[in-house]
């Protein structure tokens, strides 16, 4: 083969070598090296070569004969890197010819093989399959991603629907409660009124009670306006005992105003899940704001042998722009859930510290505190850190989401310390301009709070009372 | 444009600016999804609505956004698995620059529906040469300045670009002259 022939040949086909009859190689391609460390112009094919396709009886030119118009894979000793391609017998030059490329099945493969895309040709179809290949790993990618994306979210939503279903459960049990006490309790307050038979005036319009069988002159004159226009009749009568009918009264409208509170605080949820929550910012004294809070408590505080604390100086600076009504919501619902959660006999101090960019809340409590790996779930809608709480300690356990949502609708922080047995740290954050940097609701849209806890700022122990009254009735009925 | 492009686009915000402002980006953009498929065909205005918003998020111009992009494109592609595919245009920012058409022809080849633009090279001198600039996507030519600067990065070669004609003043396409003083062709 001429010289021009040769550099044609490894122009075209870098990974070719020639052999004599003798199995002897004449020359090979620039890039062969790579692939067939050992080779060398003169050493033998089986010194430095094994095929793998077709299967060989032995290495000889008879069988490489035979082998043509095959698909022939060949490698070195080690089959570190397959080659594959033809062989092809020259009569004029009684020479094989192996004319191939390596072979990948991916790009990791050629990556690890040292060679560079440079040692191809550039007819060569590998470079377009390796393109491929990694066109077809990143689609692949994509997809197990994809896979992954929709496993969770699928898992979120059954875990959405479970919450909800249970959230239903809680809920239904909080409305039902108030609800027995304003259905029932009218049964026993209607029980005491009678039908009695009465006389009276069509004059002065007033009634005289009769005895049971008694009977009435009509001549007589009215013993009020003294005019002779007596009728008898009959009339409805209270006799029960005024007392007690003022004190069930009395616990009609405390549940009454403990169901408004429940639906205020579900339209509060509504709102934030929404984003239609707006805050109506004013100047705000936190202080003042807070001691309001600790004092509505006090009723609530008393009944659970629990004290409150203050612990901040008089002349510290806790002014801020705010929305006073959900601050007021905010601490409150902490505060009450710190008095709920404590032994008797414990302590619930409310601390607070100011720099000149913001000021910051604690709420500190030695109450049965929250496992480390339910720290998240109490601040998500619908989520308990477990479902007897709500038995336990009332409430359907969605008040910190909505105490989440409206620190955040503040630009603000609220954070949670707690260890299991020794009691709760929730710390909040708001910024002295709260309320004006975040006019949008930040939260995840699907995260409506609670309503545990009231958004108005009624006595909680008229609530607590009224609850108690309420299952007393309930249990009664 | 291939979701390779967007989900670069992602990666680029992300890395800079963080998950936030690309939700943000996303949203005013009017992108619903999260991320991209990246062998799937979106269509360019997405890609457009996208370094749009950016731009008003961002507060830069879409100018500096492109060619940052076309810069983190480079890097982009070399992370993912691109990088020895690269190998093949060439060991030298100029050897590259003239496979750079025949990179683009065997990918467009190769990916149906790509449409990938076409970057036609000569040599003005011995260290300048003249890079043609031909796509049927208008106002993109900020990113093949960044793409010339992450090429020039890649092959730690010193480049002076230069953008005398541009098709959006009225140039037929874009023409860039690209000087290497330290050449040695």
């Amino acid at each position: 083969m001429t010289h021009s022939c040769q550099q044609i040949l490894d122009a075209a086909f870098p990974f070719y070598w020639r052999c004599d009859e003798g199995l002897k190689v004449l020359d090979f391609g620039r890039a062969l090296s790579k692939a067939l460390p050992s080779i060398s112009v003169g050493a033998s094919l089986e010194t430095f070569m094994v095929v793998h396709k077709p299967k060989l009886k032995q290495m000889s030119a008879e069988e490489l004969r035979r082998a043509q118009g095959s698909v022939v894979v060949v490698s070195d000793s080690e089959d570190r890197m397959r080659l594959r391609g033809q062989v092809l017998f020259q009569e004029e030059t009684s020479a094989f010819l192996f004319l191939g490329t390596p072979s990948f099945t991916d790009l990791q493969q050629f990556e690890k093989s040292q060679l560079s895309l440079r040692d191809f040709t550039v007819h060569d179809p590998i470079i377009d399959f390796l393109y491929m290949t990694r066109a077809k790993d990143i689609a692949l990618e994509d997809a197990r991603a994809l896979s992954g994306k929709l496993a969770h979210a699928l898992e979120g939503m059954r875990e959405a629907i479970r919450a909800k279903t249970e959230f239903l459960a809680s809920i239904s049990h909080e409305l039902r409660t108030p609800l027995n006490a304003i259905v029932n309790i009218p049964d026993g307050l209607l029980e005491s009124f009678v039908e009695a038979p009465v006389i009276q005036c069509g004059g002065c319009e007033m009634s005289f009670e009769l005895e049971e069988g008694e009977t009435h002159d009509s001549a007589l004159p009215c013993p009020e306006c003294d005019l002779p226009m007596l009728k008898q009749g009959r009339e409805l009568v209270f006799e029960g005992n005024a007392a007690e009918a003022a004190r069930y009264l009395g616990l009609m409208k405390r549940s009454g105003s403990h169901l408004l509170g429940i639906v205020e605080n579900l339209l509060d949820a509504s709102k934030l899940e929404h984003a239609t929550l707006t805050l109506n910012t004013d100047d705000a004294d936190l202080g003042a704001l807070l001691r309001d809070v600790v004092d509505s408590l006090g009723v609530q505080a008393d009944a659970a042998q629990v004290r409150i604390r203050q612990a901040w100086s008089d002349d510290l600076d806790l002014n801020i722009r705010a929305d006073t009504t959900r601050c007021s919501q905010i601490f409150l619902n902490l505060i009450q859930n710190a008095v709920k959660f404590s032994p008797e006999g414990s302590e619930v101090v409310v601390r607070a510290s100011a720099s000149d960019a913001e000021v910051r809340v604690e709420v500190a409590d030695q109450g049965i505190g929250i496992p480390a790996d339910k720290q998240d779930i109490i601040f998500q809608s619908f989520r308990q850190v477990d479902s007897g709480h709500t038995r336990r300690y009332g409430g359907s356990g969605l008040g910190l989401a909505i105490t989440k949502q409206l620190v955040e609708l503040h630009g603000g922080t609220i954070v949670v310390e707690s260890e299991v047995g020794k009691g709760s740290t929730f710390r909040v954050c708001l910024p002295r301009r709260a309320g004006e940097s975040n006019p949008t609701n930040p939260s995840t849209p699907a995260n409506p709070s609670n309503p545990a806890n009231p958004s108005n700022h009624k006595a909680p122990s008229a609530e607590n009372a009224q609850l108690d009254d309420a299952r007393e009735v309930e249990g009664v009925s | 444009m291939y979701g390779l492009v967007n989900e670069a686009v992602r990666n680029l915000v992300i890395t800079n600016a963080g998950e936030d402002t690309w939700n943000q980006i996303r949203t005013k953009a009017g992108v619903e999804v999260e991320s991209f498929s990246r062998m799937d065909q979106y269509p360019d205005d997405l890609t457009y609505r996208l370094v749009g918003a950016a731009s008003e998020v961002l507060g830069a111009p879409a100018d500096a956004i492109m060619e940052q992009f076309g810069e983190f494109w480079i890097r982009y592609t070399g992370r993912e698995g691109y990088g020895h595919l690269f190998d093949i245009a060439g060991n030298s920012f100029r050897d590259f620059l003239f496979n750079l058409d025949a990179l683009h022809t065997r990918v467009g080849d190769n990916f149906k529906d790509l449409r990938p633009p076409s970057f036609k090279c000569e040599d003005v001198n011995e260290q300048t040469i003249r890079m043609h600039y031909l796509t049927e996507r208008p106002g993109l030519c900020p990113m093949v300045l960044g793409l010339l600067r992450g090429l020039a990065d890649h092959f730690e070669t010193e480049v002076f670009v230069e953008h005398p004609v541009c098709s959006r003043t009225g140039g037929e396409h874009c023409e860039f002259l690209l000087t290497m003083p330290h050449a040695n062709r």
